[in-house]
């Protein structure tokens, strides 16, 4: 099965006319890496048959995409020579496909898909483009930026989370928008910018199943563990949990905490329904607590799914001064740094030397005799 | 200017309709032949509004496409474009194409210009719904 958010991208270097693939690309390789994806580069030489399939192997990315030249039953690598072609569309089954090439919808796609691809994107005709400067990144080019975003747009809405669908949409919506906007410009290539971006956007294709999703659905709402503290009492008595969240909480979450020996063995388990995001509980401690090395493992879920939005661990601390003291440092280290943060700069302002004043009157002058009073009782 | 020329002509008295009423551009018009100018251009108009008010793909020749392309590259407005398909069976591909090239190409209806003439047929349908 292949694994869900990791993206195998083709990224040719010395193909004709190609290194605009390369840099549009790598602007699909940052949104990835944005959106905590792991996406694996297969640039130049990498980008042949051998270490692609290779790739595709080993790493079982639930995505492959990538640009190249192509036909309607191959696409090719970085020497023009075939990586995927009708005879190993197999290995495209069971993942989400973007290729930005001529004509491989045409047989390629709906092979693949025949073949247990989920969702097969593509051109099934000639993908054109017009560019000034072919060695330049396209989204610089004033011609360029408008088909190579426009195709971005589709595995970037993929990484979002949108189904084929939606990123199908999606990249349609984008050359629909850089039609327009050529359409009222005065620029002399304006008729056929619209003429080939038109072109390009009518024939781009979304086979299989237009629900396949890269990440899985959308989330109500995520988060992560701030926080978490497993404490005992000093006498033994009281064990008491302690959790900062900082997403979702209430109805719909749920919160199980379990406790456990160094060994692993289970002491014991508490689920906490409609959990607060900050919250500290205490219940009867379990016999003979092992403080430095039992722990307690914290996962925050979704109550109907079970998916989980985050756990965390953490290891029994004894409540003692020093103990308690620590965890105040470490609770609110934010808060104490930014506070003494605020002291430094106050001591620099307030505590700094005063510019002198420029002399505006003429300096005091004492009498040249010097005034006696006398206080006569 | 009558505002009826035909109607006009025929009041005339005999002779009249065909002695010189106007000098255009220094050339010396009758009212017959003011007359027989509207009703061509009349005629003229009549034939072209059911093709004016038809798709663009019925009344579309490739010829016409190929005009098209031809006058705009006259006017420097065609630039190079380039397409991501690949040598098939052998056969090497044109990947960059000039306007003089995709004008050969589409005159020569080869595949690449078959997606020259759908493409700016494409352009028309899109600039027609303006």
């Amino acid at each position: 099965m292949p694994v869900e958010g990791v993206v195998l991208q083709c990224r040719p270097l010395s193909c004709q006319y190609c290194m605009p693939l390369y840099y549009a690309t790598g602007h699909v390789s940052e949104e990835a890496a944005r959106l905590g994806l792991d996406l694996h580069d297969m640039i130049g030489e990498l980008d042949e048959q051998a270490p692609v399939l290779d790739a595709i192997h080993t790493l079982d990315p639930l995505m492959f995409t990538g640009a190249g030249h192509g036909s309607p039953d191959a696409f090719t690598s970085n020497t023009e020579k075939d990586v995927i072609n009708l005879s190993n569309a197999y290995m495209l089954s069971d993942r989400i496909v973007y290729l930005l090439s001529c004509s491989t919808a045409a047989q390629l796609g709906p092979e693949a898909v025949r073949q247990g691809a989920r969702s097969y994107g593509g051109y099934d005709r000639d993908w054109s483009w017009i560019q000034n400067d072919l060695t330049l990144d396209p989204y610089l080019d004033p011609y360029g930026e408008a088909f190579f975003r426009s195709s971005n747009e589709y595995p970037i809405s993929l990484f979002e989370g949108k189904n084929a669908g939606e990123a199908h949409g999606s990249a349609f919506d984008s050359y629909s928008y850089w039609v327009e906007y050529w359409r009222t410009s005065t620029d002399g290539y304006a008729a056929e910018m619209m003429k080939w971006l038109l072109w390009d956007r009518d024939h781009l294709l979304t086979l299989g199943d237009l629900n396949a999703r890269l990440t899985g659905p959308q989330q109500p709402s995520l988060g992560e563990f701030r926080y978490v503290k497993f404490w005992i009492d000093e006498d033994g008595s009281t064990l008491e949990f302690s959790w900062d969240w900082s997403g979702g909480s209430g109805f719909g979450y749920v919160l199980t905490i379990t406790w456990y020996r160094a060994d692993g063995t289970e002491l014991g388990r508490m689920d906490r329904e409609m959990p607060k995001k900050q919250n500290t509980v205490t219940q009867a401690a379990y016999a003979d607590p092992q403080p430095g090395s039992d722990y307690a493992i914290f996962v925050w879920r979704q109550e109907d799914t079970g998916v989980e939005y985050g756990r965390k661990e953490c290891t029994l601390t004894m409540h003692s001064f020093t103990n308690d003291l620590l965890d105040i440092l470490d609770r609110y280290k934010l808060y104490i740094a930014l506070g003494g943060g605020a002291l430094l700069l106050g001591l620099m302002f307030f505590g700094r030397r005063r510019p002198t004043m420029p002399m505006i009157y003429p300096p005091y002058q004492p009498p040249a005799q010097p005034q006696v009073i006398v206080l006569k009782s | 200017m009558p505002r009826n020329i035909e109607s006009w002509v025929g009041k005339l008295p005999p002779g009249e309709a065909d002695i010189p009423y106007w000098q255009i551009a220094g050339q010396m018009v009758t009212p017959r032949e003011a007359a027989e100018a509207k009703r061509e251009a009349a005629t003229r108009w009549a034939g072209m509004k059911p093709m004016l008010e038809s798709p663009p793909e019925i009344g579309v020749t490739d010829e016409l496409l190929i005009q098209r392309i031809r006058d705009r590259a006259a006017q420097g407005r065609v630039p190079t474009r380039y397409v991501l398909t690949k040598d098939s069976s052998g056969k090497r591909v044109t990947l960059q194409l000039t306007a003089e090239e995709q004008i050969r190409q589409a005159e020569a209806h080869t595949a690449i210009g078959e997606d020259v003439l759908e493409a700016e047929l494409k352009l028309m349908q899109y600039l027609e719904n303006l």
